[in-house]
């Protein structure tokens, strides 16, 4: 959990490294959904990529940090809460549920259990990739 | 969009990830329970989402751009979401995991919807 990064949250520097982090996780949403915009009424395949794809590296990040041998410089937590955590959205993923259940029910059940199905698959895999060669 | 807009965006990304952690810790303290902080941001930001794409025919596509996809797209967040899920499966809760990560996407849809209903009127 992003809690446990163990830099000090009452220093400043913290809470600046989480705003830059939010920037630059901001910005890689942002671009890729420029790059590929989603149609209405469609799957939205952006943001469900980038939020499979956060999940898995934030699980692998977590599992690197807990397994301790991580480089300290990966525990700020400009790479967890702010980057990673900003990169992946969950306003705009119900926000897309919401949208397509009037218009098509099934879209829109079958996007909701892809997220939930695939994130929470991306962030146990990634936990277990990074804790791997664990004794 | 226009380097300005992008660059809004971005700084409001910025200011969306400082409450998240501001918000997500203030909870997590009252309140510890593994998860508490995140699913009050997320339920807070889908709410604020759905209001103000409801009330989106009134406002300007940058300005929605800005707070939508800048400041609420990073107040929220599906990766930490999704790594305590795991990690309450890996503790071995796993139905109450799994039922629990369905319920707040259906709270967060509905509570967009509601608000986008209550704007747009």
């Amino acid at each position: 959990m992003v809690a446990r990064t163990g830099l000090d949250e009452r220093h400043p520097r913290w809470w600046l490294a989480v705003a830059a982090g939010g920037a630059v996780g901001t910005a890689m949403r942002v671009a890729w959904l420029w790059w590929a915009p989603t149609t209405p009424g469609a799957w939205p395949t952006t943001i469900f990529l980038e939020n499979v794809l956060g999940a898995f590296l934030l699980g692998l990040l977590l599992g690197r940090l807990a397994r301790g041998r991580a480089p300290s410089w990966l525990r700020s937590p400009f790479f967890s809460t702010g980057a990673l955590g900003s990169f992946t959205t969950f306003s705009n993923l119900a926000w897309d549920v919401g949208g397509l259940s009037s218009a098509a029910p099934t879209l829109a059940i079958a996007y909701a259990a892809a997220s939930l199905a695939l994130g929470l698959a991306a962030a146990a895999t990634g936990w277990w990739l990074g804790r791997w060669g664990d004794g | 969009m226009t380097v300005g807009t992008f660059l809004a965006i971005v700084g409001a990304g910025a200011l969306g990830a400082r409450a998240r952690a501001a918000v997500s810790r203030a909870v997590q303290a009252r309140w510890p329970r593994s998860g508490a902080g995140t699913l009050v941001v997320n339920l807070l930001g889908a709410t604020a989402l759905g209001a103000l794409f409801g009330a989106g025919v009134r406002v300007d596509g940058a300005l929605l751009a800005i707070v939508g996809m800048g400041f609420l797209g990073a107040f929220t967040t599906f990766s930490t979401w999704m790594v305590e899920v795991a990690e309450r499966w890996r503790a071995g809760a796993r139905a109450w995991a799994l039922l629990e990560a369905c319920l707040t996407l259906l709270a967060g849809t509905a509570l967009a919807v509601l608000a986008a209903h209550l704007t747009s009127g």
